[in-house]
Protein backbone atom coordinates (compact mmCIF):
# COMPACT_ATOMS: atom_id res chain seq x y z
CA UNK A 1 0.00 0.00 0.00
CA UNK A 2 2.74 2.36 0.45
CA UNK A 3 3.78 1.86 -3.05
CA UNK A 4 0.26 3.13 -4.08
CA UNK A 5 0.26 5.98 -1.94
CA UNK A 6 3.47 7.73 -3.52
CA UNK A 7 2.28 6.88 -6.91
CA UNK A 8 -1.30 8.82 -5.79
CA UNK A 9 1.34 11.38 -3.78
CA UNK A 10 3.24 11.47 -7.07
CA UNK A 11 0.07 11.83 -9.14
CA UNK A 12 -1.07 14.57 -7.16
CA UNK A 13 2.13 16.66 -7.18
CA UNK A 14 2.23 16.59 -11.11
CA UNK A 15 -1.32 17.67 -11.34
CA UNK A 16 -1.18 20.47 -9.48
CA UNK A 17 2.01 21.20 -11.38
CA UNK A 18 0.34 20.93 -14.61
CA UNK A 19 -2.90 23.39 -13.64
CA UNK A 20 -0.58 25.76 -12.01
CA UNK A 21 0.77 26.35 -15.19
CA UNK A 22 -2.51 26.14 -17.05
CA UNK A 23 -3.72 29.00 -14.83
CA UNK A 24 -0.58 31.03 -15.56
CA UNK A 25 -1.33 30.46 -19.04
CA UNK A 26 1.87 31.08 -21.23
CA UNK A 27 0.85 31.86 -24.92
CA UNK A 28 3.19 28.63 -26.09
CA UNK A 29 0.46 26.45 -24.43
CA UNK A 30 -3.00 28.79 -25.70
CA UNK A 31 -3.66 26.95 -28.76
CA UNK A 32 -2.70 22.70 -27.75
CA UNK A 33 -4.98 20.31 -27.67
CA UNK A 34 -3.65 19.25 -24.49
CA UNK A 35 -4.53 23.01 -22.74
CA UNK A 36 -8.20 22.77 -25.37
CA UNK A 37 -8.96 19.65 -23.05
CA UNK A 38 -6.92 20.20 -19.84
CA UNK A 39 -9.09 23.48 -19.55
CA UNK A 40 -12.08 22.18 -20.35
CA UNK A 41 -12.17 18.73 -18.29
CA UNK A 42 -10.03 18.98 -15.61
CA UNK A 43 -9.74 22.46 -14.79
CA UNK A 44 -13.18 24.14 -15.75
CA UNK A 45 -13.25 27.99 -16.27
CA UNK A 46 -12.27 31.22 -15.38
CA UNK A 47 -15.70 31.70 -15.46
CA UNK A 48 -16.85 35.99 -16.13
CA UNK A 49 -13.41 36.57 -18.68
CA UNK A 50 -13.36 40.02 -19.30
CA UNK A 51 -14.02 38.91 -23.22
CA UNK A 52 -17.26 37.34 -22.16
CA UNK A 53 -18.85 40.13 -20.44
CA UNK A 54 -17.60 43.51 -21.99
CA UNK A 55 -19.51 42.56 -25.26
CA UNK A 56 -22.88 41.55 -25.92
CA UNK A 57 -24.72 40.55 -28.78
CA UNK A 58 -28.46 40.89 -29.66
CA UNK A 59 -30.88 39.82 -32.10
CA UNK A 60 -34.05 41.93 -33.39
CA UNK A 61 -36.05 39.99 -35.49
CA UNK A 62 -38.67 41.08 -37.99
CA UNK A 63 -40.91 40.00 -40.72
CA UNK A 64 -42.21 41.01 -43.80
CA UNK A 65 -46.63 40.94 -44.28
CA UNK A 66 -48.26 41.96 -47.34
CA UNK A 67 -45.16 44.70 -48.28
CA UNK A 68 -44.63 45.91 -44.21
CA UNK A 69 -42.70 45.12 -42.06
CA UNK A 70 -43.74 44.34 -38.74
CA UNK A 71 -41.98 46.02 -35.54
CA UNK A 72 -39.11 43.44 -34.37
CA UNK A 73 -39.01 40.90 -31.61
CA UNK A 74 -35.53 40.04 -29.63
CA UNK A 75 -36.34 36.63 -28.33
CA UNK A 76 -33.79 35.38 -26.41
CA UNK A 77 -34.93 38.56 -24.25
CA UNK A 78 -38.32 37.52 -24.27
CA UNK A 79 -37.39 34.50 -23.22
CA UNK A 80 -34.90 36.03 -20.47
CA UNK A 81 -37.27 38.35 -18.92
CA UNK A 82 -40.16 35.61 -18.93
CA UNK A 83 -37.57 33.73 -16.58
CA UNK A 84 -37.17 36.33 -14.03
CA UNK A 85 -40.56 36.97 -14.35
CA UNK A 86 -41.81 32.74 -13.46
CA UNK A 87 -38.22 32.01 -12.31
CA UNK A 88 -38.60 28.51 -14.38
CA UNK A 89 -34.51 27.52 -15.63
CA UNK A 90 -36.67 26.22 -18.80
CA UNK A 91 -37.22 29.98 -19.93
CA UNK A 92 -33.73 30.70 -19.25
CA UNK A 93 -32.76 27.44 -21.23
CA UNK A 94 -34.66 29.19 -23.94
CA UNK A 95 -32.83 32.54 -23.95
CA UNK A 96 -29.76 30.58 -24.15
CA UNK A 97 -30.83 28.68 -27.01
CA UNK A 98 -31.71 31.59 -29.35
CA UNK A 99 -28.77 33.01 -27.96
CA UNK A 100 -26.46 30.63 -29.08
CA UNK A 101 -28.19 30.27 -32.77
CA UNK A 102 -27.10 33.72 -33.78
CA UNK A 103 -24.16 33.87 -31.57
CA UNK A 104 -22.52 30.91 -33.35
CA UNK A 105 -23.21 32.65 -36.56
CA UNK A 106 -22.16 36.22 -36.37
CA UNK A 107 -19.49 36.02 -34.29
CA UNK A 108 -17.38 34.49 -36.59
CA UNK A 109 -15.13 36.85 -38.09
CA UNK A 110 -14.91 38.31 -41.34
CA UNK A 111 -18.18 37.23 -42.52
CA UNK A 112 -20.08 38.63 -44.70
CA UNK A 113 -23.74 38.73 -45.20
CA UNK A 114 -23.89 37.24 -48.33
CA UNK A 115 -20.85 34.60 -47.17
CA UNK A 116 -23.46 34.05 -43.83
CA UNK A 117 -26.92 33.25 -46.06
CA UNK A 118 -25.13 30.49 -47.72
CA UNK A 119 -23.87 28.81 -44.13
CA UNK A 120 -25.22 25.52 -43.00
CA UNK A 121 -26.19 27.26 -39.87
CA UNK A 122 -28.01 29.55 -41.12
CA UNK A 123 -30.52 27.57 -42.58
CA UNK A 124 -30.57 25.67 -39.51
CA UNK A 125 -31.28 28.84 -37.77
CA UNK A 126 -33.81 30.49 -40.54
CA UNK A 127 -36.00 26.98 -39.78
CA UNK A 128 -35.71 27.62 -36.23
CA UNK A 129 -37.07 31.20 -36.48
CA UNK A 130 -39.93 30.12 -39.02
CA UNK A 131 -41.17 27.09 -37.22
CA UNK A 132 -40.90 28.96 -33.49
CA UNK A 133 -41.81 33.07 -34.21
CA UNK A 134 -42.38 33.71 -37.96
CA UNK A 135 -45.93 33.17 -39.20
CA UNK A 136 -47.01 31.29 -41.82
CA UNK A 137 -47.93 34.40 -43.75
CA UNK A 138 -44.49 36.29 -43.97
CA UNK A 139 -42.74 36.38 -46.94
CA UNK A 140 -39.01 37.31 -45.35
CA UNK A 141 -37.26 38.15 -42.25
CA UNK A 142 -34.74 40.51 -40.92
CA UNK A 143 -32.28 39.72 -38.35
CA UNK A 144 -30.22 42.40 -37.18
CA UNK A 145 -27.45 42.37 -34.72
CA UNK A 146 -26.66 44.43 -32.17
CA UNK A 147 -23.51 44.85 -30.13
CA UNK A 148 -23.64 46.48 -26.72
CA UNK A 149 -20.26 47.00 -25.60
CA UNK A 150 -19.46 48.57 -21.89
CA UNK A 151 -15.96 50.18 -21.40
CA UNK A 152 -14.79 52.76 -19.18
CA UNK A 153 -18.06 53.28 -17.32
CA UNK A 154 -20.28 53.70 -20.79
CA UNK A 155 -21.70 51.63 -23.17
CA UNK A 156 -21.84 51.95 -27.11
CA UNK A 157 -24.25 50.32 -29.22
CA UNK A 158 -23.34 49.42 -32.68
CA UNK A 159 -25.39 47.57 -35.65
CA UNK A 160 -23.08 44.87 -37.01
CA UNK A 161 -25.25 42.67 -39.25
CA UNK A 162 -28.22 43.34 -41.25
CA UNK A 163 -29.18 40.15 -43.03
CA UNK A 164 -32.51 39.63 -44.80
CA UNK A 165 -33.62 36.45 -46.31
CA UNK A 166 -36.75 34.82 -48.07
CA UNK B 1 14.32 15.68 2.71
CA UNK B 2 13.09 15.62 6.01
CA UNK B 3 10.18 17.90 5.08
CA UNK B 4 9.34 15.66 1.93
CA UNK B 5 9.49 12.13 4.00
CA UNK B 6 7.08 14.35 6.60
CA UNK B 7 4.65 15.49 3.90
CA UNK B 8 4.62 11.87 2.69
CA UNK B 9 3.30 10.80 5.98
CA UNK B 10 1.09 13.04 6.32
CA UNK B 11 -0.08 11.99 3.02
CA UNK B 12 -0.19 8.46 3.89
CA UNK B 13 -1.91 8.72 6.67
CA UNK B 14 -4.65 10.65 5.51
CA UNK B 15 -5.02 8.27 2.42
CA UNK B 16 -5.52 5.52 5.28
CA UNK B 17 -7.78 7.15 7.60
CA UNK B 18 -11.43 6.45 8.04
CA UNK B 19 -13.51 6.36 4.84
CA UNK B 20 -15.40 9.97 4.47
CA UNK B 21 -18.37 8.07 3.66
CA UNK B 22 -20.92 10.67 5.12
CA UNK B 23 -19.43 13.38 3.38
CA UNK B 24 -19.12 11.30 0.12
CA UNK B 25 -22.98 10.69 0.16
CA UNK B 26 -23.86 13.95 1.30
CA UNK B 27 -22.28 15.62 -2.22
CA UNK B 28 -23.35 13.09 -4.06
CA UNK B 29 -26.57 12.96 -4.25
CA UNK B 30 -27.31 16.45 -4.03
CA UNK B 31 -25.40 16.31 -7.83
CA UNK B 32 -27.49 13.57 -9.07
CA UNK B 33 -30.54 15.49 -7.59
CA UNK B 34 -28.85 18.73 -9.55
CA UNK B 35 -28.60 16.96 -12.64
CA UNK B 36 -32.28 15.19 -12.22
CA UNK B 37 -33.78 18.99 -11.88
CA UNK B 38 -31.77 19.87 -14.57
CA UNK B 39 -32.90 17.25 -16.99
CA UNK B 40 -36.65 18.41 -15.94
CA UNK B 41 -35.80 22.29 -17.39
CA UNK B 42 -33.71 21.10 -20.06
CA UNK B 43 -36.63 18.77 -21.75
CA UNK B 44 -38.30 21.29 -24.18
CA UNK B 45 -35.40 23.02 -24.97
CA UNK B 46 -33.62 19.65 -25.60
CA UNK B 47 -35.93 18.25 -28.27
CA UNK B 48 -35.41 21.67 -30.16
CA UNK B 49 -31.69 21.20 -29.33
CA UNK B 50 -31.52 18.01 -31.11
CA UNK B 51 -33.79 18.80 -33.90
CA UNK B 52 -32.03 21.82 -35.46
CA UNK B 53 -28.26 21.12 -34.18
CA UNK B 54 -28.18 17.70 -34.17
CA UNK B 55 -25.10 16.19 -32.99
CA UNK B 56 -22.57 14.56 -35.67
CA UNK B 57 -20.50 11.58 -35.17
CA UNK B 58 -17.47 12.58 -36.79
CA UNK B 59 -14.73 9.66 -35.77
CA UNK B 60 -15.29 6.22 -34.43
CA UNK B 61 -14.09 7.04 -30.75
CA UNK B 62 -16.82 9.70 -31.09
CA UNK B 63 -19.37 6.70 -31.77
CA UNK B 64 -17.81 5.07 -28.41
CA UNK B 65 -18.21 8.03 -26.20
CA UNK B 66 -20.86 9.46 -27.44
CA UNK B 67 -22.83 6.45 -27.66
CA UNK B 68 -25.68 7.60 -25.57
CA UNK B 69 -26.59 10.07 -27.94
CA UNK B 70 -27.45 7.75 -30.52
CA UNK B 71 -30.27 6.56 -28.45
CA UNK B 72 -31.43 10.39 -27.86
CA UNK B 73 -31.49 10.90 -31.54
CA UNK B 74 -33.45 7.82 -31.82
CA UNK B 75 -35.73 8.42 -29.03
CA UNK B 76 -34.99 11.74 -26.67
CA UNK B 77 -37.77 10.57 -24.29
CA UNK B 78 -36.78 7.19 -23.65
CA UNK B 79 -32.75 8.65 -22.97
CA UNK B 80 -34.42 11.34 -20.43
CA UNK B 81 -36.66 8.78 -18.93
CA UNK B 82 -34.01 6.31 -18.42
CA UNK B 83 -31.46 8.65 -17.10
CA UNK B 84 -34.21 9.88 -14.93
CA UNK B 85 -34.66 6.47 -13.31
CA UNK B 86 -31.07 5.87 -12.69
CA UNK B 87 -31.04 8.83 -11.10
CA UNK B 88 -33.93 8.63 -8.89
CA UNK B 89 -32.25 4.44 -8.03
CA UNK B 90 -28.43 6.26 -6.97
CA UNK B 91 -30.62 8.28 -4.50
CA UNK B 92 -32.06 5.92 -3.01
CA UNK B 93 -29.57 3.36 -3.01
CA UNK B 94 -25.65 3.34 -1.36
CA UNK B 95 -23.20 5.37 -3.82
CA UNK B 96 -21.12 2.53 -5.31
CA UNK B 97 -18.65 2.30 -8.69
CA UNK B 98 -21.69 1.45 -11.34
CA UNK B 99 -24.39 3.89 -11.04
CA UNK B 100 -21.46 6.49 -10.40
CA UNK B 101 -19.87 5.86 -13.64
CA UNK B 102 -23.35 5.01 -15.73
CA UNK B 103 -24.41 8.91 -14.86
CA UNK B 104 -21.07 10.44 -15.42
CA UNK B 105 -21.26 8.75 -18.51
CA UNK B 106 -24.85 10.43 -19.23
CA UNK B 107 -24.66 13.56 -17.60
CA UNK B 108 -21.35 13.85 -20.02
CA UNK B 109 -23.45 12.95 -23.42
CA UNK B 110 -26.60 15.13 -21.94
CA UNK B 111 -24.21 18.39 -22.13
CA UNK B 112 -22.77 17.74 -25.52
CA UNK B 113 -26.25 17.10 -25.97
CA UNK B 114 -27.67 20.25 -24.95
CA UNK B 115 -24.08 22.28 -25.96
CA UNK B 116 -26.15 25.59 -27.35
CA UNK B 117 -27.19 25.87 -23.60
CA UNK B 118 -24.24 24.70 -21.88
CA UNK B 119 -22.34 26.82 -19.62
CA UNK B 120 -19.78 26.52 -16.78
CA UNK B 121 -22.09 24.87 -14.40
CA UNK B 122 -21.71 21.45 -17.06
CA UNK B 123 -18.32 21.63 -16.52
CA UNK B 124 -17.99 22.12 -13.29
CA UNK B 125 -20.50 19.45 -12.80
CA UNK B 126 -19.72 16.48 -14.71
CA UNK B 127 -15.91 16.89 -13.44
CA UNK B 128 -17.19 16.30 -9.97
CA UNK B 129 -19.25 13.50 -11.35
CA UNK B 130 -16.18 12.27 -13.08
CA UNK B 131 -14.36 12.18 -9.86
CA UNK B 132 -17.31 11.07 -7.96
CA UNK B 133 -16.74 7.43 -9.53
CA UNK B 134 -13.89 6.69 -7.51
CA UNK B 135 -14.96 7.93 -4.56
CA UNK B 136 -17.21 4.60 -3.14
CA UNK B 137 -16.06 1.85 -1.63
CA UNK B 138 -18.66 -0.44 -2.85
CA UNK B 139 -19.16 -3.41 -3.86
CA UNK B 140 -16.18 -3.80 -2.18
CA UNK B 141 -13.37 -7.08 -2.92
CA UNK B 142 -13.20 -9.99 -0.75
CA UNK B 143 -9.43 -9.65 -0.73
CA UNK B 144 -8.05 -7.53 2.40
CA UNK B 145 -5.48 -5.57 0.36
CA UNK B 146 -7.95 -5.25 -2.79
CA UNK B 147 -10.09 -3.38 -0.37
CA UNK B 148 -7.76 -1.22 1.32
CA UNK B 149 -6.64 -0.47 -2.07
CA UNK B 150 -10.36 0.72 -2.61
CA UNK B 151 -10.37 2.74 0.87
CA UNK B 152 -6.51 4.67 -0.53
CA UNK B 153 -8.36 5.47 -3.41
CA UNK B 154 -11.44 6.95 -2.30
CA UNK B 155 -9.80 9.12 0.38
CA UNK B 156 -7.39 10.19 -2.68
CA UNK B 157 -10.23 10.87 -4.92
CA UNK B 158 -12.11 12.91 -1.98
CA UNK B 159 -9.00 15.02 -1.35
CA UNK B 160 -8.49 15.11 -5.17
CA UNK B 161 -12.52 16.26 -5.32
CA UNK B 162 -11.24 19.10 -2.78
CA UNK B 163 -8.10 20.18 -4.52
CA UNK B 164 -10.40 20.91 -7.70
CA UNK B 165 -12.57 22.85 -6.17
CA UNK B 166 -9.75 24.98 -4.83
CA UNK B 167 -8.06 24.91 -8.07
CA UNK B 168 -11.10 26.02 -9.90
CA UNK B 169 -11.30 29.18 -7.55
CA UNK B 170 -7.55 30.31 -7.85
CA UNK B 171 -8.13 29.74 -12.16
CA UNK B 172 -10.87 32.12 -11.66
CA UNK B 173 -9.46 34.85 -9.18
CA UNK B 174 -6.34 34.97 -11.17
CA UNK B 175 -7.54 35.09 -14.32
CA UNK B 176 -9.78 38.20 -12.80
CA UNK B 177 -6.75 40.19 -11.49
CA UNK B 178 -4.70 39.86 -14.66
CA UNK B 179 -7.80 41.56 -16.22
CA UNK B 180 -7.86 45.13 -16.77
CA UNK B 181 -11.09 45.06 -16.51
CA UNK B 182 -11.85 43.52 -13.40
CA UNK B 183 -9.22 45.56 -12.20
CA UNK B 184 -10.79 48.81 -12.66
CA UNK B 185 -14.19 47.90 -11.79
CA UNK B 186 -15.49 47.42 -15.83
CA UNK B 187 -15.94 44.40 -15.56
CA UNK B 188 -18.41 44.97 -12.89
CA UNK B 189 -19.91 47.81 -14.80
CA UNK B 190 -20.67 46.23 -17.77
CA UNK B 191 -22.44 42.70 -16.02
CA UNK B 192 -24.97 45.41 -14.21
CA UNK B 193 -25.42 47.27 -17.57
CA UNK B 194 -25.22 44.72 -20.57
CA UNK B 195 -28.13 41.74 -21.43
CA UNK B 196 -29.14 38.93 -20.66
CA UNK B 197 -26.80 38.90 -17.08
CA UNK B 198 -28.42 41.07 -14.51
CA UNK B 199 -31.88 40.21 -13.59
CA UNK B 200 -34.24 43.17 -15.37
CA UNK B 201 -36.38 43.43 -12.62
CA UNK B 202 -33.70 45.38 -10.85
CA UNK B 203 -32.55 49.09 -11.38
CA UNK B 204 -28.86 49.14 -10.16
CA UNK B 205 -26.52 52.14 -10.19
CA UNK B 206 -23.19 52.99 -8.26
CA UNK B 207 -20.39 55.32 -8.91
CA UNK B 208 -16.98 54.29 -10.49
CA UNK B 209 -15.20 53.66 -7.16
CA UNK B 210 -18.10 51.21 -5.91
CA UNK B 211 -18.13 48.96 -8.73
CA UNK B 212 -13.61 49.02 -8.40
CA UNK B 213 -14.56 47.65 -4.86
CA UNK B 214 -17.35 44.90 -5.55
CA UNK B 215 -14.61 43.90 -8.37
CA UNK B 216 -11.88 43.73 -6.04
CA UNK B 217 -14.19 42.00 -3.64
CA UNK B 218 -14.67 39.18 -5.82
CA UNK B 219 -11.39 38.81 -6.91
CA UNK B 220 -10.19 38.68 -3.08
CA UNK B 221 -12.66 36.36 -2.97
CA UNK B 222 -11.87 34.15 -5.25
CA UNK B 223 -7.88 34.13 -4.41
CA UNK B 224 -8.66 33.12 -0.76
CA UNK B 225 -11.07 31.05 -0.74
CA UNK B 226 -8.66 28.56 -1.70
CA UNK B 227 -6.20 28.79 1.09
CA UNK B 228 -8.42 29.45 3.80
CA UNK B 229 -10.50 26.90 3.17
CA UNK B 230 -7.75 24.41 4.38
CA UNK B 231 -7.88 25.65 7.93
CA UNK B 232 -10.73 24.63 10.35
CA UNK B 233 -10.66 28.23 12.39
CA UNK B 234 -11.27 30.06 8.73
CA UNK B 235 -13.54 27.11 6.75
CA UNK B 236 -17.15 27.87 8.30
CA UNK B 237 -16.49 31.89 7.46
CA UNK B 238 -15.26 30.91 4.19
CA UNK B 239 -18.09 28.92 3.29
CA UNK B 240 -20.82 31.35 4.26
CA UNK B 241 -19.13 34.17 2.14
CA UNK B 242 -19.04 31.29 -0.81
CA UNK B 243 -22.96 30.29 -0.33
CA UNK B 244 -23.53 34.26 -0.19
CA UNK B 245 -21.60 34.62 -3.12
CA UNK B 246 -23.30 32.16 -5.02
CA UNK B 247 -26.52 32.74 -4.38
CA UNK B 248 -25.73 36.18 -5.11
CA UNK B 249 -25.22 35.01 -8.39
CA UNK B 250 -28.38 32.73 -8.99
CA UNK B 251 -30.17 35.91 -7.92
CA UNK B 252 -28.55 38.68 -9.54
CA UNK B 253 -26.55 37.28 -12.70
CA UNK B 254 -29.46 34.72 -13.78
CA UNK B 255 -27.24 32.10 -12.96
CA UNK B 256 -29.32 29.52 -10.87
CA UNK B 257 -27.43 25.95 -12.33
CA UNK B 258 -23.68 27.63 -11.69
CA UNK B 259 -24.61 29.10 -8.79
CA UNK B 260 -26.36 26.04 -7.21
CA UNK B 261 -23.74 23.47 -8.59
CA UNK B 262 -20.99 25.41 -6.70
CA UNK B 263 -22.77 25.49 -3.37
CA UNK B 264 -23.41 21.59 -3.98
CA UNK B 265 -19.41 21.35 -4.11
CA UNK B 266 -19.33 23.01 -0.82
CA UNK B 267 -20.13 19.46 0.78
CA UNK B 268 -16.79 18.79 0.62
CA UNK B 269 -15.98 20.71 3.23
CA UNK B 270 -19.08 20.55 5.48
CA UNK B 271 -17.32 19.66 8.91
CA UNK B 272 -18.28 15.71 9.42
CA UNK B 273 -19.42 16.39 12.80
CA UNK B 274 -22.37 18.51 11.30
CA UNK B 275 -23.70 15.84 9.19
CA UNK B 276 -23.31 12.72 12.44
CA UNK B 277 -25.83 15.23 13.91
CA UNK B 278 -28.30 14.98 11.09
CA UNK B 279 -27.05 10.93 11.01
CA UNK B 280 -31.08 9.75 10.81
CA UNK B 281 -31.71 12.04 7.87
CA UNK B 282 -28.65 11.25 6.19
CA UNK B 283 -29.31 6.93 6.50
CA UNK B 284 -25.88 6.32 5.97
CA UNK B 285 -24.46 3.47 7.38
CA UNK B 286 -20.80 4.45 7.86
CA UNK B 287 -19.59 0.56 8.75
CA UNK B 288 -20.91 -0.35 6.32
CA UNK B 289 -17.60 1.94 4.43
CA UNK B 290 -15.27 1.25 7.12
CA UNK B 291 -12.51 -0.49 6.11
CA UNK B 292 -11.96 -4.27 8.47
CA UNK B 293 -8.64 -4.71 7.72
Amino acid sequence: MKKLSFILLLALVVHLVVSIVFILDPPFLHSTRLSTVYKTYLLPGPFFTESRIINNYALHLSWKVNGQWLPPINPARDNFNRYHARFNPADLYRSRLDRTFYLRLFLKPGLSTAEIKSRKEFHQFRQYLYDQHVPKEADSIRLTIINKQAKNSGLSVDTVYVVVSK
Amino acid sequence: MILISRYQTYFSNFLQAENHARLITFFCKPLYAFLFAKIIFLWPVLHDSVRYLPYEFTSPLRHVIYAPIKLAQFDLNAFLISTLILLLVAMVIRINYFTSALIFWLSFNLSRLAFPVANGSDYVLNLFLFLSVFLPVAPSFKSASLRNAQHIISNFAFLLCRTQLALIYVLSGFDKMTSNAWRTGDAVYSIINLDYFINPRLSISFNETVYTMLAWAIILFELSFPFLIWFKQFRVYVLVAGITFHIGIIFFLSLPDFGTVMIITYCLFIPEQWIIRHKGSCQVDPDSYRDET
